[in-house]
């Protein structure tokens, strides 16, 4: 007799209107246990969507955000090293390349003592790379603008 | 005709941040915060680790939006993302997502029957108290189907899981439901 009664998979889905038989709408109507397990479920379904969803008792906006903008200052950061290290390699290269031309500039200047020397070398480098950044800083912007 | 707007609306806002919009991802969070707190929470009960898990989830999300394809909602997306983080999270601590009971409490309240008609509140108490004591994948099921009242078909898409595992551990997890709370009255 047990055997006969309807599953608990079967009465969940009748209540999901999910399947509609008339053989089991017939046992329900004479079938007390089952009723009353189909009372249980309607309890629970009913009863469930009265659950107020949990919250954080932190803003995960602002949690987020705060993590976004850390990665992306240390990525910009890492990427101006990058470009920095790169502008000055391209110098030392392009340094090496004119040595000789180089020599003979320096030729003209030897009056002047060498601190004087490297002093116009490495503030016009300073310059130099300044320039460069400023540049790319500009065609990114432009970037940006024409992206958008 | 909601899923054609969803789906533009996803679109451009996707677009704008990965243009260098960042703040534009803060509406993204607002958006899929209510969803990914249900996988999160439901799962993982400590606060450090739920912030942990939050960061991860949505960084994640952040740094792989350029290989978003708009197969699926953006919600779904980062659903999905939560999903495996906190699943990854559970594995990598030896928690059984579906096999062994929570480590909430099983504080069982006593009732008699003649408390079978008191107010609704006690109900719902009793109630969420049968939730948390439910598996972690269980719980997470039951609020998506139920209180987010998402389709299965997308709720497949957020675990992974086949639609016809997710339906059977639905029907497990609601009988546990049903048992948990006949016990409480019939004790
Ligand atoms: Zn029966």
């Amino acid at each position: 007799m047990k055997n006969n009664h309807l599953t608990d998979e079967i009465l969940q889905t009748l209540l999901l209107n999910e399947v509609q038989d008339e053989i089991v709408d017939k046992h329900i109507s004479e079938c007390q246990v089952c009723q009353e397990k189909m009372k249980n479920y309607q309890f629970l379904f009913t009863s469930i969507k009265k659950v107020e969803p949990e919250t954080f008792s932190f803003d995960v906006t602002s949690l987020v955000m705060e993590k976004i903008y850390e990665v992306e200052i240390k990525k910009e950061k890492n990427a101006n090293i990058a470009l920095y290290m790169c502008l000055s390699i391209i110098l030392i290269i392009v340094f090496i390349l004119l040595y000789p031309y180089v020599k003979t500039i320096f030729s003209q200047f030897k009056s002047s003592s060498i601190m004087a020397n490297a002093f116009m070398m490495v503030s016009s480098l300073g310059v130099t790379i300044f320039l460069l950044k400023d540049i790319y800083r500009q065609y990114k912007r432009k970037e940006m603008l024409i992206l958008q | 005709m909601s899923n054609i707007v969803d789906h533009l609306s996803d679109k451009v806002i996707v677009t704008n941040i990965l243009n260098g919009n960042i703040q534009g991802f803060a509406a993204v969070v607002a958006n899929t915060e209510r969803l990914v707190t249900q996988i999160v929470r439901k799962m993982i009960p400590d606060e450090d680790d739920q912030k942990d898990l939050v960061q991860d989830i949505y960084l994640k999300a952040y740094k792989n939006l350029s290989s978003f394809q708009f197969k699926s909602k953006l919600s779904t997306w980062i659903g999905n993302i939560a999903y495996n983080t906190t699943i990854n999270y559970l594995q990598k601590k030896r928690v059984s997502i579906v096999g062994i009971e929570s480590q909430i409490e099983n504080s069982i309240v006593e009732f008699d029957n003649s408390e079978m008609s008191t107010i609704k509140t006690e109900e719902l108490d009793i109630l969420v108290k049968e939730i948390a004591k439910l598996p972690p994948l269980y719980k997470t099921l039951i609020t998506l189907y139920h209180l987010e009242e998402l389709p299965n078909k997308e709720i497949a898409e957020i675990t992974n899981l086949p639609e016809g595992t997710i339906k059977s551990y639905l029907y497990r997890a609601r009988k546990m439901l049903k048992d948990g709370i006949n016990y409480h009255y019939k004790n």
